[in-house]
């Protein structure tokens, strides 16, 4: 990559462009704004010259070439609006036309298809063509969200190259041969990948189109706004196509370090979050034991006169807050500092998942690398993570790590899609992640398979671990987490051994009866053996929702302020919100549950779905609990008084994804009448509390976290661009475009010093299962 | 000076004579020209399909944005129109409308007209937004409208439009025919399985059904 | 079913190949073989001998017309139809042998005897129109020869018949045609040899084994 690359210039209609070797003369035509009509060309698939759109003429070549599979040769001379190149255009567009069926006024597609565009801009103007036209049945279901309309097929076989390619799962596959060429499924086989609708994205015609968008609306009825998709924790960047104030389906919009251009159809599709019908439009008040419906004004009301008649009978310790994994960072950061700032309160903190104490200035519990880096793995080794039903866009990006050679190790209680790619799969009983981890790290430490200077350093560090470690060998947890021993052994001596592995595991798994070591020890598992610090090697859990990192980010934990500060660095947010904060570590999640606080302020959260019976009727037992939510939820049945929230696509914000990107939430449409977005409640519960909070919107909420957070430092919206950026990014310091400039992974790996082996391994050994069962 | 009041007085004289241009509205109703635009029609097919196959592209062509559409697909228990898709919601905004025609130029199946209807006034503007129900003719009563009136003669040394075979592709049978099923029965005959069992032109043709 | 010797017959297929997707096509003729025609059971098979998916099996079957997913008569007549036969006139020999045997093309007589199809080029082009029985080529087909063929066929009673009397015959400029069928010419004896080599060749892997 580094190395400098002898170009290769050539020139296309007279102008010169120059490239690496072996780029296609399309991408080159590119690079000049030239735009050269392709079908079957996809840039994220190999070339495959099917479908005969891109001829360019080449000088010396006889015959039209194809723009798509020919590589660029020194002193090319290309010519993409001859009349050879023309004609041959004209030609191929006529014959993709003979049996297309011209049914453009109903086709979805039609508006935003490459055959209408292609034909305008480079068809004839009529066929030669009288005879009938091949027909077929009208649309066949190839699976529950994906129709066929093979008439309308131009045999590009995008669609078949993706499933075969890229998603590499069972799909579609082209049948029979000649004119019959037609797209199809196995028989009894649907096509029931998470990533099907991607093939009805990348379809140039309407042959594939997807059931729940079928007839809705026309592309040019859409409104269509850049934004980042909020249906899990990849972040992918969207299009949000929405018609009259309804959501009708998400589009990608291309972040090769995050997507590619790809979407699952999670993220496509679900629109019921926005649209259901069952979203609560109005302000709730329990009165005589039920939820009835009020104004803004009384609720806000209600809210500030009874969080202050808590705070006056219980002190303010008596009030907690839960905020969410699923709002903005700027409402976070707002959250928070109502419940810091405005009640006095540390008791501050959101569901997720179990990470030990971080040190002052440390590395914070997140994934090392980047999505882009797993490319660059050679092992991947993932551990308790769904990643197909939880981050499938990572999921996709592992599939192509396993096209390029990568190994992927799949750790987990249930089998799952990935298992037939993989390079090994090891089963354990349900809730054992983290005996699995301990187990793999034993065998390192035991055999012994450390490496690298920083394990070479600490040597004292690691053989004090070594022996802390050796009453639970590998054989033991192994046998306790229902694991095969021989196997993980094989795994570790495999991860040892890599030139970069990638360590992955579920945030959730923390959460199980093992877990609570889990992230540090596969964090110690990556460190020594010298998987750390370099693309394509690193470590960190997978996050659960689309802002579960943006939450911690921003100081939803009631032992950290925003940026990870220590509650003893307060003192610069003291004075820049005007207040002193409390000093002493609040409640966390389960102990605010558990009955330690008088009155609950919940922000886009549902701790009663998760919670025990007893949790429950301490909830019910609350002499205040106040809910923001977009549905009545188990915990909003329980409220006292149900605040109306809006979903991420009908508000500004920024999302922290879970490999760090920073990126910007758009408001796509308007809120849902009588609802308000969760910043704006916040403001007002600020207000009606005397606060006097001026914030107009959460562009200035996010100049203010720019200011005083200081992992956010110098962030701005226009900074973020289209395309987000990961911290850390150097404080304050910008490019010429104005877009923060990002330190390179050797700050993290500094950070990583301070904070690794000697910070946390060397202390006291941490509860964990002994052997055969006891847990510690 | 005087020349000039006697120029005058006789223009008068000369006028007195004639009818008058005014008509007494609404005991009388003036003559309109042939190509004059009025309401909106939806029309049908002989056999009481709508024409209308909810493709949004009078929407899309309206300067004024006067158009509202919804569409739904085809069922065999709830078949509307020709082909898969209809349209479940219609309105038109006479309010906005500019009468401009763009709708009935857009149209690929010659669905919607617009017909020598100006009787359009209401004490209440939402009456004026006109609804499916009011725009479409009645069933038995299926007639091309205003299209006729509209469709330019074509020079006759233009050579024969391409495809050869008349009425279907040239905008009033087009779109319909093409999207095929419905009161089309031939078309709907070469719906085929297998490509294989296509017949020949001389097999069927279309257009003396439809 | 795929019974256990066939299991191993196709791995045994599967070692002789480099990469194991190379043996997909002699592991399909091999189930075909042994089933009389492709069934589901036989795809997972092929695509678990192989290490594909199945999906990808099935595209492979129907690409190929010798492969064919349904029961089919004991005499399975191909009669190409792409376009240098089509030049030359299979329409109307496809036509006659519509009539002739009383089935339409894709379908299977009553009595299981006889199938015809048409099929995308068999690569005869030189000698078009060209048709195919039970894998046998047959080339410069008239209307009168294959109604010849038809003759010998019915008379013959078994496609048995065909594979051991039947012989493509030269006539010496390498032309093949079904009008010369005389099995005691002594000519057909003295090109057999010779003729039986190039079929074999011609015939792109059709299953004979």
């Amino acid at each position: 990559m580094g190395e400098q690359q002898e170009l290769v210039t050539i020139t296309i209609d007279g102008r010169e462009v120059s490239v690496p070797p072996g780029t296609l003369l399309w991408e080159a035509a590119r690079q000049l704004d030239i735009e050269i009509p392709i079908y079957c060309y996809h840039p994220k698939m190999d070339p495959l010259g099917a479908c005969r759109m891109c001829f360019v003429e080449v000088k010396g070549m006889p015959k039209p070439m194809t723009a798509c599979t020919t590589t660029v040769t020194p002193n090319m001379v290309v010519s993409t609006d001859s009349p050879m190149v023309k004609k041959s255009r004209r030609g191929t567009l006529e014959f993709l036309l003979i049996n297309h069926p011209l049914d453009c006024p109903i086709c979805d597609k039609g508006g935003e298809c490459d055959l209408q565009d292609f034909t305008l801009r480079h068809g004839p103007g009529g066929t030669r063509f009288d005879l009938y036209k091949r027909h077929y049945v009208k649309p066949i279901a190839v699976s529950d969200r994906v129709l066929l309309d093979r008439e309308r097929c131009i045999a590009c076989q995008r669609c078949v190259r993706f499933c075969q390619d890229v998603a590499m799962e069972n799909g579609l596959v082209m049948m029979e041969r000649g004119f019959k060429t037609e797209v199809g499924v196995e028989e009894d086989a649907p096509f029931d990948s998470i990533f099907s609708g991607n093939v009805v994205e990348m379809c140039p015609v309407g042959a594939l189109t997807a059931k729940s968008y079928r007839f809705v609306t026309r592309p040019w009825e859409l409104k269509r706004t850049a934004s980042v998709c909020g249906q899990c924790s990849v972040g992918c960047n969207v299009l949000v196509d929405v018609r009259v104030n309804k959501v009708l389906r998400q589009y990608s919009r291309t972040n090769d370090s995050i997507d590619e251009g790809f979407l699952c159809d999670r993220g496509r599709w679900n629109t019921e979050l926005v649209n259901s019908p069952q979203r609560l439009r109005t302000p709730l008040i329990r009165r005589n034991g039920a939820l009835e419906p009020a104004t803004w004004e009384e609720a806000l009301q209600l809210v500030a006169q009874r969080l202050r008649a808590v705070a006056s009978t219980h002190g303010a310790s008596a009030i907690g807050g839960i905020g969410s994994t699923h709002t903005t960072n700027e409402e976070a950061y707002l959250f928070q500092k109502l419940l810091r700032a405005g009640l006095g309160t540390n008791n501050v903190d959101h569901f997720h998942g179990r990470f030990p104490a971080m040190e002052r200035n440390g590395l914070p519990w997140v994934w090392t690398d980047s999505i882009a880096g797993l490319e660059k793995a050679s092992h991947i080794v993932l551990l308790g993570t769904d990643t197909y039903n939880r981050q499938p866009i990572v999921d996709l990006r592992i599939r192509r790590a396993i096209r390029k050679g990568t190994r992927v190790y799949v750790v987990t209680p249930e089998p799952s899609r990935l298992d037939r790619l993989a390079a090994g799969t090891i089963r354990y009983n349900e809730g054992q992640t983290g005996a699995v981890s301990r187990a793999l790290l034993s065998a390192v430490l035991s055999e012994p398979l450390t490496r690298g200077d920083f394990a070479t350093k600490r040597a004292a560090s690691v053989a004090a671990l070594r022996d802390s470690l050796a009453h639970t060998n590998t054989e033991a947890l192994a046998a306790f987490a229902g694991a095969d021993a021989t196997a993980l052994r094989a795994l570790a001596r495999e991860i040892a051994q890599a030139d970069g592995a990638v360590l992955l595991y579920d945030e959730m798994a923390t959460r199980e009866s093992t877990g609570e070591t889990l992230a540090q020890d596969v964090l110690q598992l990556a460190l020594l053996t010298d998987n750390f610090g370099r693309p394509g090697a690193g470590t960190g859990p997978l996050m659960e929702d689309n802002n579960s990192l943006g939450a911690r980010d921003m100081g939803l934990l009631p032992d950290q302020l925003p940026g990870y500060r220590m509650l003893a660095d307060g003192a610069a947010l003291a004075q820049a919100w005007g207040m002193t904060l409390p000093d002493t570590a609040g409640m966390d999640y389960d102990a605010m549950l558990a009955g330690g606080v008088r009155a609950l302020y919940v922000m886009g959260a549902d701790p009663a779905r998760h919670a025990t019976p007893e949790q429950l009727a301490q909830l019910e037992a609350l002499d205040l609990l106040v809910v923001q939510e977009l549905f009545l939820t188990e915990t909003a049945k329980r409220a006292t008084v149900v605040l109306p929230a809006v979903a991420y696509m009908e508000k500004d914000g920024t999302f922290t994804n879970t490999e760090r990107a920073v990126q910007v939430v758009r408001r796509a449409m308007q809120e849902l009448p009588g609802a308000r977005a969760d910043w704006q409640i916040l403001i007002g519960v600020a207000n009606a509390l005397g606060l006097g909070w001026r914030y107009g919107s959460p562009l200035e909420v996010l100049a203010e976290i720019g200011r005083l957070v200081p992992l956010y430092a110098g962030i701005s919206r226009r900074g973020l661009g289209a395309e987000g950026v990961r911290w850390p990014f150097s404080a304050g310091e910008s490019d010429a475009t104005g877009k923060p400039t990002l330190v390179g992974s050797p700050h993290l790996t500094w950070t990583m010093v301070e904070h690794g082996v000697t910070g946390n391994g060397d202390g006291a050994e941490p509860a964990l299962p002994r052997a055969h069962g006891e847990q510690g | 000076m005087a020349m000039e009041m006697i120029k005058g007085l006789a223009t008068t004289l000369k006028e007195l004579g004639q009818k008058p241009t005014t008509v007494s509205y609404p005991e009388q109703k003036r003559e309109l020209p042939e190509r004059f635009r009025g309401r909106h029609v939806l029309h049908r097919y002989e056999g009481g399909l709508e024409r209308c196959v909810g493709c949004y592209l009078c929407a899309g062509a309206c300067p004024a944005d006067a158009i509202y559409i919804e569409a739904e697909e085809n069922t065999d228990e709830h078949c509307v129109s020709p082909g898969e898709r209809y349209a479940r919601v219609f309105d038109v905004n006479l309010l906005r409308c500019i009468f401009c025609g763009y709708c009935e130029q857009a149209c690929p199946t010659g669905a919607i007209t617009l017909e020598r209807i100006y009787e359009l006034s209401s004490m209440r503007p939402d009456d004026l937004v006109y609804h499916k129900e009011q725009l479409l003719e009645p069933v038995n009563s299926a007639t091309r409208g205003s299209i006729e009136v509209w469709t330019p003669e074509p020079p006759t040394e233009t050579a024969t439009p391409i495809p050869a075979r008349q009425g279907f592709f040239d905008g009033l049978e087009a779109s319909a025919a093409a999207v095929g099923q419905g009161n089309l029965p031939a078309e709907q005959e070469i719906l085929l399985e297998d490509a294989y069992d296509m017949p020949t032109p001389a097999d069927a043709t279309p257009e003396s059904e439809g | 079913m795929i019974g256990e010797e066939v299991q191993v017959r196709l791995r045994e297929i599967v070692s002789r190949y480099p990469s194991a997707r190379s043996a997909m096509l002699p592991c399909l003729h091999l189930v075909q073989e042994e089933q009389g025609y492709i069934t589901p059971e036989g795809i997972i098979a092929v695509a678990e001998a192989i290490g594909a998916k199945p999906d990808e099996v099935e595209s492979v079957v129907t690409f190929y017309s010798m492969y064919t997913e349904e029961p089919k008569g004991r005499c399975v007549i191909k009669v190409c139809t792409s376009i240098a036969c089509y030049l030359r006139g299979c329409d109307d020999v496809l036509a006659h042998l519509e009539q002739r045997l009383g089935i339409r093309k894709g379908e299977t007589s009553s009595d299981g005897r006889f199938t015809l199809e048409a099929a995308e080029c068999l690569a005869a082009c030189g000698m078009a129109p060209a048709m195919q029985v039970n894998g046998r080529f047959f080339e410069n087909v008239t209307t009168e020869s294959a109604d010849t063929l038809v003759d010998y066929l019915v008379s013959a009673g078994d496609t048995a018949a065909l594979t051991s009397a039947w012989q493509p015959v030269s006539d010496g400029r390498g032309m093949a045609t079904v009008s010369r069928l005389d099995a005691a010419n002594p000519a057909v004896e003295a090109v057999e040899a010779a003729d039986t080599a190039d079929t074999t060749a011609q015939q792109n892997g059709a299953h004979e084994r």
